[in-house]
């Protein structure tokens, strides 16, 4: 078992872990070698995820330590606040073995040399051709790569289609715009108990955290941060405009509900309700929907707008501590956590959008309807790779509050950016 | 008789230990790293007084003291009013009362996770209990923690049901402390009922609410939980206070430096509250012995 699964790419697997641990050994002073080999290890790995999640990795790290012996993995699981418990971890000298990142949380492991860098041990022409190159990309901190990737989040929008059917709605085809959605939400916002007050909405609404926003922005062609992540982009009129008209989609063309219609609940619990029309979310919706949803639903791309249909394209993958005693072993476990296998049971569970490219193509994510996982590899194509900066926790939060009174329709777009741009603009330097 | 000294410090030893290690080098280490920048990752870096002077200069610092002050002196008002009220009416050989002092106490041995998870659901502006009651009465619903002026009142409003129950606990047990000869003589002498309270319980009581007010600052300016809970500083900062932005900043943004020099400002504000507590009680604490 290995990264590669196709017999032709065997050898090549074989290749890459017999150079890889040759130099993770030496990264310890050369010091594993035989005698060494027979001694029991115990490794650990920090993850989040669910109780869904974590019941799958825990057989797949069951079957690992069945077919490594002498290996033990000890898994420190965080659902909740994982990289405030990973921080604590990490500076209280408890550096997991592996660990768990996602491209926003990763950069500053990567700048502190907490994490291994991957590109000298593993051949690269071979990862690209395993892992979706945007998901590789997304682990790239200065053109180093630090972590492999397990699964990659793009957006796309969940169609409650009884819904629109009932309400006489065409279901929307797959090249729509955001015209097309400014003009079908507000039809399916309905007071249907007619107490002068809509139950029903059009579209999900979500003012944090930015990458649920963020595409709306980009597919007018507007930006965040430039390129190399020096500036803030926000602030120029086409990024302004985007923001400005998705607020008003909720306030003004009422398409979305607002925060006091929705109150203590999530949208998607607005959606399996069948309250809301339509969500953009992620895969992880899927098993949620396969189990609760009592309608037929179906997943759209985001809309298009001047720049076509951009959403961002992040990951969550698992890295190497540098300071790992057990480097041989750890990238054991690494290459197993990354395998076909591995990913291939993350994604019949729904939950994933593998990043390999061999597990997106197989049966075990193409589920019925093959068309809605086909619309997560495509956004992959068209999406904006993750652009966070060392400070992204603090950038993040302060987009979060300073936008606020946008989304709720009491300051302008053009005001609140203007506003917080020399606070973000101070976070980049 | 030359080791005399020995018990005591074998006694005290093991918890002095963990006061030292646990509490005062931590304390000590945050002062020198409200100096300094650091992430918790690499070195720290010492910058001076830079951290203190970026505080008084950010706009979100002097906020957050308005409304750490506004939380403080919203809840320990209402906490002790309220407190004293039900001291008053428990402090009774009525039927039931110890039923009652129970179940006002008992939020305040319940876990603030589920309390949160109550709250947040009560305060819910779509279906929550708390705008299906003021339906009844014919006012709107309010979105209580979604609205910046609601969201303060909702928190503190809470923080009281929480807290009362060990406040009242206190101030009773300071009512039944006062010598009953007392309230029978001013009877005797014709006082009333309020004339009484005002003149012989209150009085009585005062050494008790010096310390109930003591702690209730103390504990007030610490809140946290609550805020992290149900609306993390939103909306738009409404319900931001100090101990949330420490929080806040040493580790979701790992700024331990400015997160370390506003907890030392909040230690010196509550050491000078404290201290002109202490030295005004001589106006209106009325010791026994004095």
């Amino acid at each position: 078992m290995g990264l590669f699964c196709t017999k032709t790419s065997l050898f090549g697997f074989a290749w890459a872990l017999a150079a890889c641990v040759g130099l993770a050994a030496c990264w310890s002073g050369c010091a594993p070698s035989s005698p060494k080999d027979s001694r029991p290890v115990t490794l650990r790995v920090s993850t989040w995820g669910s109780a869904e999640e974590m019941a799958i990795l825990k057989t797949q790290l069951a079957q690992f330590e069945t077919q490594h012996p002498r290996i033990q993995v000890s898994v420190i699981h965080a659902p909740e606040n994982y990289f405030q418990k990973l921080h604590i971890l990490v500076a209280g000298g408890l550096t997991p073995d592996v660990m768990m990142v996602n491209s926003f949380d990763y950069p500053v492991y990567a700048h502190h040399k907490i994490l291994a860098p991957l590109d000298k041990p593993l051949d690269g022409n071979h990862l690209q051709s395993v892992f979706f190159p945007a998901a590789l990309q997304a682990f790239r901190y200065q053109g180093v790569l630090y972590a492999l990737p397990r699964d990659v989040s793009v957006l796309g929008v969940f169609v409650n289609t009884d819904m629109l059917k009932a309400h006489g709605v065409e279901i929307p085809q797959s090249d729509w715009s955001i015209t097309d959605l400014k003009a079908l939400a507000p039809k399916l916002t309905q007071d249907t108990t007619g107490d002068g007050q809509p139950d029903e909405f059009g579209i999900s609404f979500s003012s944090k955290p930015p990458l649920m926003w963020l595409p709306y922005v980009w597919s007018e062609g507007g930006a965040l941060l430039s390129d190399d992540l020096q500036h803030v982009r926000l602030n120029e009129p086409k990024a302004v405009e985007a923001l400005q008209a998705y607020a008003d989609l909720r306030n003004k063309a009422h398409g979305a509900p607002t925060k006091t219609q929705v109150g203590n609940a999530t949208m998607s619990q607005l959606f399996v309700q069948g309250k809301l029309s339509m969500l953009v979310s992620g895969r992880w919706s899927v098993p949620l929907l396969r189990k609760q949803a009592k309608f037929h639903w179906e997943v759209l791309p985001f809309p298009q707008g001047r720049a076509g249909s951009r959403v961002g394209v992040d990951a969550s993958g698992y890295a190497l501590s540098s300071t790992t005693t057990h480097p041989k072993e750890a990238w054991e476990l690494l290459a197993f956590l990354t395998s076909r296998p591995v990913q291939t049971a993350f994604a019949q569970g729904g939950l994933i959008v593998p990043a390999r490219q061999d597990v997106a193509q197989s049966p075990a994510f193409r589920v019925s309807p093959a068309s809605s996982s086909q619309v997560f590899l495509d956004a992959m194509a068209s999406g904006v790779p993750t652009q966070a900066p060392l400070r992204w926790n603090e950038l993040a939060e302060e987009l979060n509050l300073g936008l606020e009174p946008v989304f709720d329709g009491t300051q302008s777009a053009r005001d609140a950016i203007a506003q917080m741009t020399p606070k973000l603009e101070a976070m980049l330097k | 008789m030359t080791r005399r000294w020995l018990w005591p410090v074998v006694f005290i030893g093991p918890a002095l230990s963990g006061l030292l290690v646990l509490t005062w080098v931590p304390v000590l280490m945050s002062l020198a790293l409200s100096f300094c920048r650091w992430d918790l990752l690499g070195t720290p870096q010492f910058v001076g007084l830079t951290n203190y002077q970026a505080l008084l200069g950010d706009p979100l610092f002097w906020q957050t003291l308005k409304n750490t002050l506004v939380f403080v002196t919203g809840s320990v008002s209402l906490e002790i009013t309220l407190a004293l009220s039900l001291a008053l009416m428990l402090n009774r050989a009525v039927k039931g009362v110890g039923l009652f002092r129970t179940l006002f106490f008992l939020p305040v041995v319940t876990p603030m996770v589920s309390v949160a998870l109550v709250w947040g659901w009560l305060y819910d502006p779509q279906h929550g209990g708390l705008n299906a009651l003021l339906g009844l009465c014919g006012i709107k619903p309010i979105a209580w923690l979604f609205d910046t002026h609601w969201a303060m009142p909702a928190i503190i409003l809470l923080r009281v049901w929480k807290e009362v129950g060990y406040t009242m606990l206190l101030l009773l047990a300071g009512l039944q402390a006062i010598p009953t000869h007392l309230l029978e003589s001013a009877a005797l002498d014709g006082a009333n009922g309020l004339k009484r309270l005002v003149y012989v319980t209150l009085p009585m009581l005062s050494p008790t609410l010096f310390f109930v007010l003591t702690v209730c600052l103390i504990n007030a300016f610490q809140a946290f939980d609550s805020v992290y809970l149900l609306t993390q500083g939103g909306p738009q900062h409404s319900t931001q206070v100090l101990v949330f932005w420490v929080f806040q900043n040493a580790f979701q943004f790992y700024k331990v430096g400015p997160a370390s020099a506003m907890a030392y400002v909040l230690f010196l504000l509550v050491l000078g509250i404290t201290v002109v507590q202490w030295q005004l009680r001589k106006r209106w604490v009325l010791y026994e012995d004095a």
